[in-house]
C-alpha cells in the first residue's frame, strides 16, 4: 500500500466531502476500501441500511438510511446538507437480478429518485451513478459495439434491465433540473475479480452451465481493479457525461466455459427460456429466463469515449480478466490440462 | 440402360475423353454435369427431370469424397478426424469483431472446394483492389442462400497478392437463427448497420456490401441480372463519410444457382424467414433440391471509384447521394451486362 511512503498528514488533503451510497455492492465496497487507504482523504461518508463490516473503516462516518422508506428523500437531504456533501457516488444499484422484483424495483428506481431529490436539495456538486451496460439490452439488431448514444432498452422484459434504465432516467433528469451539478453515469460491463459476485459468476459455481444451442455471443469483462480505477477517475476528476467502462477485447462465451473447465449444456432456445424461468422461480439458477437474451445476442459496449474523455483504458483485457477469474475461483488442475491453454495464455494466468 | 447408369457412363466417358485437361476426376465430372445442365437451361421443357435426381446424387458422392480428403486427420483415423472437427469448432481467440482465424482456416477447405471445383470461379481485375487500407466492395447480390459473399471472400483470400481478409455485412435476420449468426460472425461477418461498417472501414479493413439486400437474393429467375434498387444510398454516404474508395464488383453465374420460380411469404412468416424459395427442384426433391446448381462463375472487380473529395455538405445532400448511388448501380449493371455477353455458357467452360 501507499502507507510506507507518507505516514501522516498528507500535503494537500482533499476538501471534497465524498458520500458513498451502497456499501455492499462490489463497486461501493471497492470504493470505500480505496478511500480508506487513500491518504489524501481524511473522511468520507457511507449511506446504507447496514454498516460495512468487511474491515475497520476508521475514516468512515456511517449514516443509516433506508432508501425506500417513505420520506427517505427528506432525511437524505437533511443529512447531506448537514455534512455539506460535495460528491455523491450512487453504487446501490443491484448486481444481480432479484426474485423479489418489487423490492428491487423500489430500491433501484424509487431509491434513486429519493437520492436525486436529496442531492438537488442539498446542492451536491457532483452526482455519480454506477450503472451497467445491461441497460442497452441484448439484441440481434445491435451493432457490434454500442456507443453511449445508443437508445436504452426501456421496453425490456427483464425487470433487472428496465429498473436500471428507469434509474438512469431519474438521474439524467438532473441535467435539466440542476444544470450546475456535474452528472456522471458510468456503465460498467460484467465485473470479474476475486470479490465479484454477480449473476455471471454465480453460473460458474456449478459444474454444468446451460447454454443456448447455436448461439455463442461475444462477452466483455472488466477486472475489478480497472473498474475501481475508472470510478476513482470519475470521482476525483472534472468530467461529466455518460461513459461505458469496459475491458478491452471480447471473448466468446464458449471459450469462457471451456477455460473454466465447465461443461455447457446446449438447450434449444424455445425450451431454454421457459425451463430457465422455472428454475429461476425455484432459485436454482442465477438468471431469470427473461435475461437469457444476454447469453444469446450481442451487448458489447464501446469504451472509446471513456478513453478519450476520462483517459481511462483497462489494464487487463476481457480475456485476461476472465482467465484470472477462472483460475482464482473455480478452476482446478485437472481442468487446466483438458483445456490445453496456449503458451501465451499460460503466461497471462 | 437406366438414367443412373447412363450418367455414370457419362462420367467415365468424360474422364477418358478429356485427358488433355489437367483436371481431377471431380472437376471433370462437374464439367460433364455442367454440359448436361446447359441443355436444361437451353430447353427446360425437353429435359428429363428424373435425371436431375441421379445427377444430384452423384454430386453428393463427389462432395463427400472431396471433403473426406480434406478433413482426414494425419493418422487417418476416424477418432482423429472427429477430434479435428471438434477442435475447429471451438473458438480460441477471436478478434474484436468475433472473427476466429483458426476456425476460418479449418473450414476453408470446404469453401475452397466450392470455389475452385464446384463453381469453378474465375476472377478478373483483382489488381483493382488496394493492397492496404480501407476499401468498400459493392456487388450484385443473388442466389437465395447468399454464397456470393463467401465466394467473394475466398476470391480475395486466394487471388489477391496481399491475401487480405474480407469482412462482410450480414443481414439482421441471420443473427436471430441458431448457428448461422455465430458461423457468420466467426468467419468475419458483422451485422449490416452503418455503425459496424464505419468502424471497420476506419480500422482500414476491406468490407463487402450487397446494397440490394434481401431484394437481391429473392430475385425471381426471370429477373436475373437486373439489379434492384440500392437501398437508400447508405453505401455512398458511408464511402463519403469514411473517404473510402468503392470497388464495383459483378458476380456472374451466381444468379442461376437457384432458378427461383416462386417465393412464398406466407409459409416463411412463422419461421421468421424473409421468404421460402420455390425452385424446380426445391422443395420437390427435399434437401437434395436445396443443392445449388453448379454454374460457372466469374467475378469481375472494377476500377475503384474515389470519394476523397466529398465534403461534409455533400453528406447532407440527399439528391447528390441518390445520383451517385444510381450511377454506381449503373456501373455494376454495365459490368454484369459485359460479363454476360462474354460468357459462352451458363454451366460449361
Amino acid at each position: 500500500m501507499k502507507n510506507d511512503s507518507k505516514p501522516t498528514p498528507p500535503a494537500n488533503p482533499s476538501s471534497e466531502k465524498i458520500v458513498v451510497v451502497g456499501a455492499h455492492t462490489i463497486l461501493g465496497a471497492l470504493l470505500i476500501d480505496s478511500l480508506e487507504d487513500d491518504l489524501s482523504i481524511l473522511e468520507y461518508y457511507v449511506i446504507d441500511l447496514h454498516p460495512p463490516t468487511r474491515r475497520l473503516y476508521k475514516k468512515a462516518t456511517f449514516i443509516q438510511v433506508d432508501l425506500i422508506a417513505p420520506g427517505a428523500d427528506a432525511v437524505l437531504a437533511e443529512e447531506l446538507t448537514k455534512i455539506a456533501a460535495s460528491i455523491l457516488v450512487h453504487c446501490a444499484l443491484k448486481n444481480n437480478p432479484s426474485l423479489i422484483w418489487v423490492y428491487a424495483h423500489e430500491l433501484e428506481v424509487i431509491g434513486t429518485l429519493n437520492l436525486v431529490h436529496a442531492a438537488k436539495a442539498a446542492e451536491v456538486k457532483k452526482f455519480i451513478l454506477c450503472s451497467s451496460t445491461a441497460v442497452y439490452g441484448a439484441s440481434a439488431k445491435h451493432p457490434n459495439y454500442l456507443t453511449e448514444s445508443t437508445p436504452l432498452a426501456k421496453n425490456s422484459e427483464a425487470h433487472f434491465v428496465r429498473d436500471k434504465v428507469d434509474a438512469e432516467k431519474q438521474v439524467t433528469q438532473l441535467l435539466e433540473d440542476a444544470p450546475q451539478m456535474a452528472v456522471v453515469i458510468l456503465r460498467f460491463c460484467l465485473i470479474l475479480g476475486p470479490r465479484s459476485d454477480n449473476y455471471f459468476t454465480e453460473l460458474f459455481r456449478r459444474g454444468v452451465v446451460p447454454t443456448l444451442l447455436g448461439y455463442d455471443p461475444l462477452m466483455q469483462f472488466i477486472h475489478e481493479t480497472d473498474a475501481l480505477d475508472a470510478l476513482r477517475i470519475a470521482t476525483f476528476g472534472d468530467h461529466r457525461g455518460t461513459f461505458n467502462i469496459i475491458g478491452r477485447g471480447v471473448i466468446p462465451l464458449s471459450y469462457a466455459l471451456r477455460n473454466a473447465g465447465k461443461v455447457g449444456i446446449p438447450l434449444p432456445s424455445f425450451i431454454a427460456y421457459p425451463a430457465i424461468q422455472l428454475l429461476w422461480n425455484m432459485q436454482m439458477v442465477s438468471v431469470p429466463g427473461k435475461l437469457l437474451d444476454f447469453f444469446r445476442y450481442l451487448w458489447v459496449a464501446d469504451g472509446e469515449k471513456a478513453k478519450k474523455v476520462l483517459g481511462f483504458e483497462s489494464k487487463k483485457t476481457s480475456k485476461e480478466t476472465f482467465l484470472e477469474f477462472a483460475k482464482s475461483k473455480f478452476i482446478d488442475s485437472n481442468h487446466t490440462q483438458n483445456s490445453d491453454p496456449t503458451p501465451s495464455e499460460t503466461a497471462s494466468l | 440402360m437406366t438414367s443412373k447408369q447412363k450418367n455414370v457412363h457419362a462420367f467415365r466417358k468424360s474422364k477418358s475423353s478429356k485427358v488433355q485437361r489437367p483436371r481431377g476426376e471431380t472437376e471433370a465430372g462437374l464439367y460433364q454435369l455442367g454440359e448436361d445442365l446447359d441443355k436444361f437451361h437451353q430447353d427446360p421443357n425437353r429435359f428429363d427431370f428424373k435425371q436431375i435426381e441421379s445427377i444430384a446424387k452423384d454430386f453428393f458422392s463427389l462432395l463427400k469424397k472431396e471433403l473426406g480428403r480434406n478433413l482426414v486427420a494425419a493418422d487417418g483415423s476416424f477418432v482423429g478426424r472427429l477430434q479435428k472437427i471438434r477442435k475447429a469448432f471451438q473458438a480460441n481467440e477471436v478478434d474484436d469483431y468475433g472473427m476466429d482465424r483458426d476456425f476460418e482456416l479449418a473450414i476453408k477447405p470446404f469453401f475452397d472446394f466450392v470455389y475452385s471445383k464446384y463453381f469453378r470461379v474465375s476472377v478478373q481485375g483483382i489488381e483493382n483492389i488496394p493492397d492496404t487500407g480501407r476499401c468498400l466492395l459493392v456487388s450484385n447480390h443473388s442466389g437465395v442462400i447468399p454464397i456470393d459473399g463467401a465466394m467473394l471472400k475466398v476470391a480475395i483470400m486466394n487471388g489477391h497478392p496481399a491475401k487480405r481478409e474480407l469482412r462482410f455485412l450480414v443481414d439482421d435476420f441471420v443473427f436471430h437463427f441458431p448457428f448461422m449468426g455465430t458461423l457468420m460472425n466467426r468467419i468475419g461477418g458483422v451485422r449490416a448497420c452503418p455503425e459496424n461498417a464505419e468502424r471497420l472501414l476506419n480500422a482500414g479493413e476491406i468490407v463487402s456490401v450487397f446494397p440490394e439486400g434481401i431484394k437481391g437474393i429473392s430475385k425471381l429467375f426471370k429477373d436475373r441480372y437486373k439489379l434492384e434498387r440500392f437501398g437508400r444510398g447508405g453505401v455512398v454516404r458511408l464511402a463519403m463519410k469514411t473517404k473510402s474508395p468503392i470497388a464495383p464488383v459483378a458476380v456472374i453465374g451466381a444468379e442461376e444457382i437457384y432458378p427461383l420460380i416462386f417465393k412464398s411469404h406466407i409459409l416463411a412468416r412463422p419461421l421468421g424467414l424473409p421468404f421460402i424459395p420455390i425452385t424446380p427442384l426445391f422443395p420437390l426433391l427435399g434437401p437434395l433440391g436445396a443443392m445449388p446448381l453448379p454454374t460457372k462463375w466469374t467475378i469481375h472487380f472494377g476500377k475503384c471509384i474515389s470519394y476523397e473529395n466529398a465534403t461534409a455538405q455533400d453528406l447532407n445532400d440527399g439528391i447528390l447521394i441518390n445520383k451517385e448511388t444510381e450511377s454506381l448501380r449503373q456501373t455494376i449493371q454495365q459490368m454484369v451486362k459485359d460479363g454476360l455477353e462474354k460468357r459462352k455458357s451458363v454451366f460449361g467452360v
